[in-house]
């Protein structure tokens, strides 16, 4: 059902924010005695000690901690120490401790060492590797198989460390001020340069993330990154995504980097030209003759301004 | 300026720091009940000096005067039972033009809590033509746009985690854009500049839920509403005599009310199979339902260069309808633990109605963009050095639009046939050394527009290694050529990246270069008719960067980072871009930190949009673990 189109005199639109609030501040109370309940002995406040301690008496990992007490310890205080202090939810079926990630380790240990464990080695493929994180984490990422990602050979394992510091991002093994961009400029440092060109998106600022555009776990698809007026740039760009009753084709079909460079580039507005005439021309040859008086240094826009799309004017000139 | 902005950074900033620093005292005493507090605080003062064209360096830069919160960060994790982890940070609260504020707040495996707010300011304001060069009937006045607006991003989500099996998010987004901006308005060939509000508003509300069954299988459900308003608003501040004084056109009175808003419903709905260890099967579906209606009101008064005088009142309304569905299929083989077998299928819709009344005509336009694609690939770990992953993507995609204005209907249809293949190499034989090389190649068959590609070859090569002695080297090097076979359009990009440097507990340096040749051409003449301007752009562009910080000391940490941007070719333009800092550390928690950035931005071809900026920045730093 259509709502009627706002006016400036109306009130902004009223949100249930106390019905919301309400509703959260009754389910703090329930919402503790389920958290408390499953509660498990609170490994991540422990220090290291206490966890590979507490960890030998809850999961098995004890035995893994005779020879690696560091990797043991350095779970304490991250989302994997669920995985040692045997919180409830996470042992009703799946494996806990160690071997939960890194298979083989009983015969590893009852070897002395010599038998092999499983340690996300190249020997197998990238989805045959990502298969250990997604028996738990599958949900979250199911299409990671096919993303550019698994393409390359990368497995969850080149970008999330799951043993070390605590991160601003946690997981990610980002050693430039903690952000989650920085690990992609690890291997996609030009692109990262790009955003340090005089007109890029605001990534260096930290006012957004590479992913804000792209899902590192799924297909590059036309849908995320091209096509039907770029779903990505629509998410902060709104205005500029219509629905127009006038579209502009090249948008709405090829999508916004028909004309726009997404990283950044020497151009004003991140043109893929500094001349609106040469950019406009390229697919615009043929114009109305009174064009002809025209040359590289007319600003196409200056009379087409609603280039992206109007709801006037097929020409875009208002 | 900025006095919005300015009071409630500082004082939100205030509120958190300064209670977190005073409470150190009892985060110690909280420690010993097993309580650990950790993280930073900077806050200082910044002091710039701008020279030149202070637009473009707003645009730029944007950087002010003033107290600040550069940096916080705070971790705690409380030791308690409902708590595991808390963690805050702000950025650049005060004023800047880009302002961070996160909270997370997690208990491992039953649930996560993140609020976050983005602020950030827009300004544009270009000078791409001397004013005394610029001539009308060329419509070459520069760009006449002008914006000056803030963007404010809010979201608040919550997982929880009820068991192994069963989790639900739900989130709600706030997203608001409001300012000014300069527009054009063209009356018988004659330009005037007008005021146009920017007041913008979405709220986005959603929740998903998954659930695993005993089979392995995983459903996801979610739903997402947005609504979204825009007040736009266009008017002419007092009477104008356009931007060309020879004639007679003039705008006595103008001005254009267009408010328009949607609402959205989003319907997903995602299966995915594990009937073995072996398969994988992912099956989505995805619906956006968006209605739009808007209102116009546009009233006119003046005369053209006629000398006549008009005076025009109309009205309208518009209402829209857009649906896009979008179903994929993927599968996931495990042939064995060398071989995966890698496909995917989908099919992609839009399809959008509008209808549209404004004064005595009726426009009716309608839009659909039919998508389906195939890709289907094989990985192979060939060795324990080295993968390969190789496949072929077919797509076709029917586009048809249909337009009825003012009586008259026109109907467009293209179909475009899309077919390529890709190849990939990745050489690791020891972790601290990696080589990868892509090779993507397609081939498109009556594309959209005129310069679309349909021919496009992408090759990429990779590499990183870490040496002895900390020193290590990563590259990149990438060609790409894009033709159209129909209209002899070529538009060539190659790239380099470059970095090398070292790390030692001392120091850390680093060198990188990165360089972007790009051509764009269209040849002078195509099917007998000649193209109004030459499309003939060129742009080579490096960015060298150099980068190093030394210990001098248990207390003193010196800083540099240059940078030197250049572009040349059909826009030509250096920037100069260099930090300093020294940070002296006092007794174990505090930190004196001084930077210095220096700007120096120059265009060859007019000098009005060139500026130099020196910025000092001082701050103290307490840090606590």
């Amino acid at each position: 059902m259509r709502r009627n189109a706002a006016s400036p005199g109306d009130p902004p639109p009223r949100w249930p924010t106390l019905a919301l609030l309400t509703a959260a501040a009754a389910s703090v109370g329930a919402l503790s005695w389920w958290i408390a309940a499953g509660a498990g002995p609170a490994l991540a406040a422990g220090s290291a000690g206490a966890v590979v301690a507490a960890a030998a008496d809850t999961s098995g990992a004890g035995l893994c901690a005779d020879c690696h007490d560091d990797m043991v310890a350095s779970l304490a205080g991250r989302p994997h120490s669920v995985l040692l202090d045997g919180s409830s939810h996470w042992g009703d079926g799946g494996e806990e401790g160690c071997v939960a990630c890194h298979a083989g380790g009983v015969e590893h240990a009852e070897s002395g060492g010599e038998a092999p464990v499983y340690a996300f080695s190249t020997d197998s493929t990238a989805q045959q590797r990502s298969r250990t994180c997604q028996s738990c984490h599958g949900a979250a990422h199911p299409r990671f198989d096919r993303s550019e990602h698994a393409k390359a050979g990368l497995d969850c394992t080149s970008c999330h460390s799951t043993h070390g510091e605590i991160e601003t991002a946690p997981l990610l093994a980002a050693d430039l001020v903690g952000r989650p961009s920085a690990t992609c400029a690890g291997c996609h440092a030009g692109s990262f340069s790009d955003f340090r060109a005089v007109n890029a998106h605001p990534i260096e600022q930290g006012t957004m993330e590479c992913t804000a555009c792209h899902d590192p776990h799924a297909p590059a698809t036309r849908v995320a990154l091209g096509g039907f007026k770029q779903q990505a740039c629509a998410d902060c760009h709104v205005d500029k995504a219509g629905p127009f009753v006038f579209e502009h084709g090249s948008s709405i079909v090829e999508g916004c980097t028909s004309c726009h460079e997404p990283h950044g580039g020497p151009n004003r507005h991140q043109l893929t030209f500094q001349s609106t005439a040469e950019l406009c021309t390229s697919c615009h040859l043929a114009l109305p003759g009174f064009h002809a008086r025209f040359n590289e240094t007319t600003q196409c826009t200056n009379c087409h301004v609603t280039i992206h799309g109007s709801n006037l004017h097929p020409g875009f000139l208002q | 300026m900025k006095i919005e902005t300015t009071l409630p950074g500082l004082l939100s900033a205030t509120l958190l720091a300064v209670p977190t620093l005073f409470g150190l005292p009892q985060a110690a005493t909280a420690q010993d009940d097993g309580a650990k507090l950790s993280g930073n605080v900077r806050l200082g003062w910044r002091s710039t000096d701008v020279s030149g064209a202070e637009g473009k360096y707003r645009q730029h830069v944007d950087l002010d005067d003033g107290a600040r919160l550069f940096a916080l960060h705070l971790e705690l994790v409380p030791g308690s039972e409902l708590v595991d982890l808390v963690q805050v940070d702000m950025n650049d609260f005060g004023g800047d033009p880009y302002e961070g504020f996160d909270l997370r707040v997690r208990k491992f495996g039953r649930y996560d809590l993140q609020v976050q707010r983005r602020e950030s300011s827009y300004f544009y304001e270009d000078f791409l033509i001397d004013p005394a060069d610029a001539v009308v009937s060329l419509s070459n006045l520069g760009d006449l746009h002008h914006f000056d607006f803030e963007r404010v991003q809010d979201r608040v989500a919550l997982d929880l985690f009820f068991d192994r099996d069963t989790s639900l998010k739900v989130f709600f987004d706030r997203f608001t854009k409001r300012g000014e901006q300069t527009t054009v308005f063209d009356i018988s060939r004659d330009e005037f500049e007008l005021d146009q509000r920017i007041d913008e508003s979405m709220n986005a509300l959603g929740a998903a839920l998954t659930h695993r069954f005993s089979n392995g299988s995983v459903l996801t459900l979610s739903e997402t509403v947005r609504e979204y308003d825009n007040l736009l608003f266009t008017f002419l501040p007092g009477f104008s005599l356009g931007e060309n004084p020879t004639n007679g056109t003039t705008l006595d009175f103008y001005f254009l009310d267009q408010p328009y808003d949607f609402t959205t419903y989003e319907h997903r709905v995602a299966y995915n199979l594990r009937p073995n260890d072996r398969l994988a099967i992912d099956l989505s579906a995805l619906v956006f339902d968006l209605e739009q209606d808007a209102r116009f009101d546009e009233e006119a008064q003046g005369t053209t260069f006629t000398g006549a005088f008009y005076s025009d009142t109309t009205t309208g309304d518009a209402s829209f309808d857009r649906q896009t569905t979008l179903l994929e299929a993927e599968l996931s083989y495990l042939l064995n633990e060398r071989w995966a077998l890698v496909g995917g299928v989908g099919h992609r819709d839009l399809d959008q109605d509008a209808d549209q009344r404004f004064g005595a005509g009726e426009n009716l336009s309608g839009w659909q963009i039919e998508t389906t694609s195939l890709e289907a690939g094989l990985q192979v770990a060939a060795t324990s050095d080295l993968t390969v992953t190789f496949g072929a993507l077919v797509e076709s995609r029917d586009v048809t639009s249909e337009l009825v204005e003012d009586g008259d209907s026109g109907r467009h249809e293209v179909s475009t046939d899309h077919t390529g293949g890709f190849l990939r190499l990745a050489w690791s034989p020891r972790p601290t050394l990696s080589l990868g090389a892509n090779l993507e190649r397609s081939s498109i068959d009556d594309p959209f527009t005129l310069t679309s590609p349909t021919d496009r070859t992408r090759l990429t090569v990779r590499g990183r290694a870490r040496l002895d002695g900390g020193f290590f080297v990563s590259g990149e090097a990438r060609i790409q050529e894009v033709e159209n076979d129909a209209t002899t359009w070529v538009a060539d990009q190659d790239s380099l990246q470059l970095d090398v440097g070292r790390q030692t507990d001392r120091y850390e340096i680093g060198l990188g270069y990165r360089y972007v040749d790009t051509q764009r051409s269209i040849g002078p003449e195509l099917d007998g008719a000649t193209f109004l301007v030459p499309v003939a752009y060129d742009s080579d562009t490096g960015l060298l960067r150099g980068h190093a910080t030394v210990r001098a000391n248990d207390r003193v940490r010196l800083g540099l980072d240059l940078r030197s941007y250049e572009a040349n070719g059909s826009f030509e333009l250096e920037r100069d871009d260099h930090r300093a800092f020294v940070e002296v550390a006092l007794g174990e928690a505090y930190l004196v930190h001084l930077g210095l950035r220096t700007i120096d931005y120059s265009e060859s071809l007019l000098s009005l949009n060139d500026y130099d900026a020196d910025i000092l920045e001082l701050s103290l730093g307490y840090r606590w673990n």
